[in-house]
């Protein structure tokens, strides 16, 4: 097989723990952009990222490779962070509410806000408003966009049914853009009140 | 045909909707400037998420966690032990070498005959003398208790090493792991 985790993972079933680190360098960049994107603390999350590594590594006997390892890690440390967010007593990720209607009509867009789609300013924006999402969208997003799971993937990765991550997909995407929208208005009127106040 | 609605927009991008719906999108979209920006401005969004920079873990980051993963799978008795032999070696060194030099000042110290610290050395002779004496006496009380009317030489150097082990491992325990910790 030419995954390289399924080579990693057998020589550490056959006893070279060491390996492991292996495994922890490949994954441990975009675990912890999922984790620090529910937990928006830099020493939680990589607290609850190393906390997820000694305990897939403690289950890896038991892996049955059903779905790729980043699936079944990142279901972990989905799990852990969650776990962090209720000991803190952040109520926003158990209870919330996935039935309520997603039907919202679009906010009239009749021209593109002019910005540079391409520029440091916009990716500078959309990090910040993708920083402010709520963990329970921020965590599917994430999964969707930045590690590129499928709806079925991001199933298996957060236990969640299909329609629970298709709503919340949905929701968050929806959010970011109104966020980004509102933050460019901002920006362009502040822009062109500057300009009226240069003109003599 | 109205305009596209949010959730037509997202499954027209992710390639989700069935043919005769793309059509009917598509064919609005070529007339339509404003659902046209919104797919721009969608597919503008996915791909900044995208390409935003992963985050990094702090660089020492793989090394704790395997040092945490290590240590864990090694708490066994024998290796607690070994991790105590070496500082029990060192005391045990650090008696010897102390002994050999208060046992024989007088070969040793020829000509380093101030009074100031040669009464600190008979004084250190004398502290020397009484704990070793005080070992000797405790392991012969402990070998007349185990071995009783059987007690040779070689119970009673099994006795002294019980002994001396125990209060190394006092030692070790209490006073040269917390010195070690204070990081002098
Ligand atoms: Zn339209």
């Amino acid at each position: 097989m030419a995954n390289p985790d399924y080579e990693t993972i057998q020589r550490i079933l056959a006893g070279e723990k060491r390996a492991y680190a292996e495994l922890i360098d490949r994954h441990k960049d975009r675990a912890m952009t999922l984790a620090l994107r529910m937990l928006k603390n830099r020493e939680d999350a990589e607290e609850a990222l190393q906390d997820a590594f000694v305990r897939a590594f403690n289950a890896l006997s038991r892996f049955e490779w059903k779905s790729s390892f980043f699936t079944w890690f990142y279901r972990i440390v989905y799990n852990v962070c969650a776990t962090v967010l209720s000991r803190r007593g952040d109520e926003s990720f158990s209870s919330v509410d996935d039935d309520e209607g997603v039907t919202g009509e679009l906010p009239s867009l009749d021209k593109l806000p002019d910005t540079d789609y391409e520029g440091l300013e916009f990716r500078r924006i959309v990090q910040r408003e993708i920083d402010r999402l709520p963990p329970v969208y921020a965590s599917v997003l994430t999964l969707f966009l930045i590690q590129d799971l499928s709806y079925d993937e991001i199933v298996e990765a957060t236990g969640l049914p299909l329609g629970t991550v298709k709503v919340r997909l949905f929701r968050a995407r929806g959010m970011l853009r109104d966020a980004v929208i509102g933050a460019l208005d901002e920006g362009s009127q502040q822009s062109s009140q500057r300009k009226v106040a240069l003109k003599p | 045909m109205n305009h596209l609605s949010r959730q037509q927009v997202f499954a027209l991008i992710d390639g989700q909707l069935d043919d005769a719906e793309e059509r009917t999108c598509n064919a609005h979209l070529a007339g339509c400037a404003r659902c046209r920006n919104e797919v721009a401005l969608q597919r503008s969004l996915d791909t900044a998420v995208e390409n935003l920079p992963l985050e990094r873990t702090s660089s020492w980051f793989t090394e704790r966690t395997m040092n945490r993963i290590l240590r864990a799978g090694k708490q066994s008795l024998s290796y607690r032990i070994l991790q105590h032999v070496g500082s029990a070696v060192a005391m045990v060194a650090v008696l010897v070498v102390l002994g050999y030099i208060l046992s024989s000042p007088s070969e040793l110290l020829v000509g380093n005959d101030d009074s100031a610290s040669s009464s600190l050395f008979s004084s250190w002779k004398t502290f020397y003398n009484n704990v070793s004496a005080a070992v000797s006496q405790n392991a012969t009380r402990l070998n007349n208790v185990f071995a009783g009317q059987t007690a040779t030489p070689v119970t009673k150097i099994i006795a002294t090493t019980l002994l001396v082990l125990v209060v190394l491992a006092g030692l070790d325990r209490y006073v040269f792991r917390k010195v070690v910790r204070m990081k002098i």
